[in-house]
């Protein structure tokens, strides 16, 4: 009994679990929005500034995000016929990806959960905005359930099912999932003062 | 709740009260076994700034299981659980199947809805796990309580010197994990497969196997997983004096359109027993994206770490309390570390019969 130790099964897993490789990862990025670097994927119209990005076109962020759920923090106006579209869980062309897309006409805010394959038109759970004005939404992208659980909030500091605007299992499902690990934002007559990505603040029951 | 869970655990329902008294006596001379298994669980964080737990306490699973010969060929399972989704009791047929391992010598099969036989944990239900909550890789490619399907699995014992065991199956596997749909019909179903072997060095018992579980979903998404898990429980007394628990797995995902996504990771799990009611494990977790690129196709090293120090105190297989320590830290490359700090309290209780579990 005494032969067997805690201590060598450690070491032996602690060798397992430091067996990464090491390799380069130096940014290639020229650009950052509040401090964090993205690239340019459609340059357009777009016009960078370090706190905002206005205009026509599409970028990605540089960092991937490592966990399949995620939650997006979004500050934002819109043009008349104007849209900002956040793409989660995607390549670095936003492809495969799925995504919410906000878009203005008139004072009436229209919204969609897009993928390659397909979309959703959730709209009906904004029909009390007012799209002429600021607009701020936390988005939780839960990807690891198929179809993407998605879960927008406004205004709120507890997010829960409750208090959520948009609740894809009962609101409006997400056309399929995202594959990537990547997230970014297209913009078409829209300026983004913030867009910050985070651990998802609704815990799944387990 | 899909409606069809719902008609059956209401019919159930009723037909547990009205025959419940006969049903908990099993003398009726069916054979016929009920346990009702309730998990209780609290999770609080140690630090109010990076919340791994809920803050909260409360029953995390109940589950409803009768089993029995069906005839003197066929044995039968019947197991329904409930969990809290949402604020709402959700209820799953976790296990309605009929096996046999009377028909052909060596050979034992299942046919219905059950756990996969791949792994260690995915075997076994939540509530017998030696620990409170699932380790990263498994919660990653398995979900919190692991994945049950409905289709058919055959085991065939090799007629040989040395024990091995071989397990296939192919189920349904319209969803895969945590899903609210029916899902839709994959390009090809979920396979699985594991071989297996057990032997007692020094009088005492080992098992290990491998396993591999392949799918390609309805939009061509190819999902593959291998793995080996290792089991050593050393008794010496009438209760097992020292565990350890093994599974170190490898994903693979790909889409004809995009890059593979690749991951690993493992768990280690040692417990002693100092008496048949106290053991003190230690479990030491590990997971990392292995594919994770940044933007510019550059390696994003990362990795998930997690060590779970752990009591159990058990008056018998029946009940059980358990109180476990998780300290994760998260790393990836260019971003600050993120660490964790909560403890999970667990009672379990089982009403009835306990069924006998694999070794």
């Amino acid at each position: 009994m005494k032969r067997f130790s805690f201590v060598p099964l450690t070491m032996l897993f602690v060798g397992f679990a430091s067996c990464s490789s090491d390799s380069d990862s130096s940014s290639d990025s020229s650009y950052k929005l509040n401090e964090v670097a993205y690239n340019v994927v459609d340059a357009g119209s777009l016009t960078h500034g370090s706190t905002s990005l206005s205009g026509a076109g599409s970028i990605v962020f540089v960092d991937p995000n490592k966990e399949q759920d995620n939650h997006y923090s979004l500050g934002f106006t819109l043009e008349d016929a104007g849209s900002l579209t956040v793409t989660s869980n995607a390549a670095n062309d936003l492809t495969t990806g799925i995504s919410v897309e906000f878009s203005r006409s008139g004072t009436t805010l229209n919204a969609k959960l897009k993928n390659d394959s397909g979309e959703t038109d959730i709209s009906s759970s904004f029909s009390d905005v007012d799209a002429s004005g600021a607009l701020s939404y936390q988005i939780d992208v839960h990807n690891g359930e198929n179809p993407t659980h998605i879960l927008i909030w406004s205004g709120v500091t507890e997010y829960t099912e409750e208090n959520a605007k948009f609740n894809s299992e009962e609101d409006g499902e997400a056309p399929g999932q995202g594959s990537g690990t990547l997230w970014g934002l297209v913009l078409d007559k829209a300026t983004v003062s913030s867009a910050t990505v985070s651990e998802v603040k609704f815990e799944e029951a387990e | 709740m899909n409606f069809f869970s719902t008609v059956l655990f209401v019919q159930l329902a009723a037909f547990f009260l009205l025959f419940s008294p006969r049903l908990m006596a099993a003398d009726d001379g069916s054979g016929l076994s009920t346990a009702i298994a309730a998990d209780i669980v609290g999770s609080f964080n140690l630090s109010e700034k990076e919340k791994g737990a809920r803050d909260s306490f409360g029953v995390r699973e109940t589950e409803i299981s009768f089993y029995a010969p069906i005839d003197h060929i066929f044995e039968g399972v019947l197991s329904i659980a409930a969990h809290q989704e949402g604020g709402q009791a959700v209820y799953e047929v976790h296990e309605a199947n009929i096996s046999s391992s009377k028909l052909v010598s060596g050979l034992s099969f299942k046919l219905g809805q059950y756990f996969l036989g791949v792994g260690r944990l995915n075997r076994f239900h939540r509530h017998d796990w030696p620990f409170v909550s699932a380790p990263k890789v498994f919660s990653e490619f398995f979900g919190s309580e692991g994945v049950f399907d409905s289709g058919g699995e055959v085991s065939y014992l090799l007629p040989s010197s040395i024990y091995l065991n071989i397990t296939a199956g192919v189920t349904n596997s319209w969803t895969y994990g945590h899903a609210h749909n029916e899902g839709k019909k994959p390009k090809v179903p979920l396979h699985y497969g594991r071989i297996s072997t057990f032997f007692e060095p020094l009088g005492h018992g080992f098992s290990s196997g491998l396993s591999f579980l392949s799918r390609t979903s309805a939009e061509g998404e190819k999902l593959q997983l291998l793995g080996f898990d290792g089991t050593l429980k050393i008794q010496e007394s009438s209760f097992p004096e020292l565990l350890v628990q093994l599974e170190a797995w490898h994903r693979e995902i790909s889409l004809e359109s995009s890059s593979k996504n690749t991951a690993a990771g493992a768990y280690l799990y040692s417990q002693y027993g100092f008496s048949k009611s106290l053991f003190a494990g230690l479990r030491l977790d590990y997971y990392s994206v292995l594919s994770l690129e940044d933007a510019n196709g550059n390696k994003i090293d990362n990795s998930d770490y997690a060590i779970v120090p752990t009591i159990t105190y058990k008056t018998s297989e029946f009940a059980s309390f358990r109180l476990g320590y998780n300290h994760e830290t998260s790393t990836q490359k260019n971003q600050d570390n993120l660490q964790k700090q909560y403890i999970e309290l667990q009672s379990t209780f089982i009403l009835g019969a306990h069924p006998a579990h694999d070794f």
